[in-house]
């Protein structure tokens, strides 16, 4: 039984509970080694929050491109967020940006470390 | 809009005003089981209210009220309001602006005066609405997996 808070102590709220649930039932060389991968690919929702802020000076949509979103990266940079209020939703949003896609890299990883 | 957050409020308040009183009332056995059935019900609008709030995608459904909202402008109108807060502004350069309309327009087929009005019109549309249908279907499976969480 692996525990999260001893793996990854930086991580929390919702994404606390899907990663305790990912890793329940590994054994801890594969917990140890999910968390090892997991934390230099994860997203932190402050970096995304910043890099949103940054919409605000005149170039949008790199929280975008940093999520894996090229496709509305493009359309963000080239309407000015879409005209400011994109990049306001995105700034209320920034948590659940961020938490999708580590969410995406978190299955991964996990089938990964299963295998392992 | 107004009147719905009032009421609201109102309700909760007063829900949350009799949980208060009864630690100080002398009540008999009756008059307790009418007041625990209050709070019981109150406790679980509040945890039905956190458990919708957890699964709704903000973005989704913002994305979705404005497709909605450009259903019902006209864009051969001239226009009057805008969200825009450059154009609200006085600035006259935007990158953006025009992207609504346009949208408009490929609503009512006119794909030349989209092209002229903003030229990502018709990629913002495709785009916007391939994000919807992802943030719905991740919205679908979220909902059975807190369900599971929640109520075993």
């Amino acid at each position: 039984m692996a525990n999260v808070l001893d793996l990854l102590p930086e991580i929390m709220g919702e994404e606390q509970m899907y990663i305790s649930s990912l890793i329940k039932n590994m054994d801890d060389k594969q917990a140890f080694q999910f968390a090892n991968i997991y934390r230099t690919r994860r997203k932190d929702p402050q970096t995304i929050l910043l890099v949103t802020l940054v919409g605000f000076l005149g170039i949008s949509g790199i929280q975008r491109f940093l999520t894996d979103q090229i496709g509305m990266g493009i359309l963000y940079l080239l309407t000015g967020g879409i005209c400011m209020i994109g990049t306001i939703i995105d700034l209320v949003n920034h948590k659940k940006i961020a938490f999708e896609y580590n969410q995406k890299q978190a299955n991964q990883i996990a089938m990964m470390a299963k295998n392992l | 809009m107004l009147e719905i957050g009032v009421f609201c409020f109102c309700t909760v308040s007063y829900n949350y005003s009799l949980l208060n009183t009864t630690k100080y009332l002398k009540l008999d056995s009756r008059q307790k089981f009418k007041y625990n059935l209050i709070r019981i019900s109150f406790r679980m609008k509040t945890e039905r209210f956190k458990f919708i709030l957890k699964i709704v995608e903000l973005e989704a459904v913002l994305w979705f009220a404005g497709l909605i909202y450009l259903l019902t402008v006209n864009p051969y109108e001239v226009q009057q309001f805008s969200f825009c807060p450059f154009h609200n502004l006085g600035i006259t350069f935007c990158p953006g602006c025009g992207l609504g309309r346009s949208i408009s327009f490929i609503y009512h087929g006119d794909l030349f005066h989209s092209l002229q009005m903003h030229p990502l019109g018709v990629i913002a549309l495709i785009l916007i609405s391939i994000r919807i249908i992802k943030l719905s279907n991740k919205m679908y499976h979220n909902y059975h997996k807190t369900k599971e969480v929640i109520y075993g």
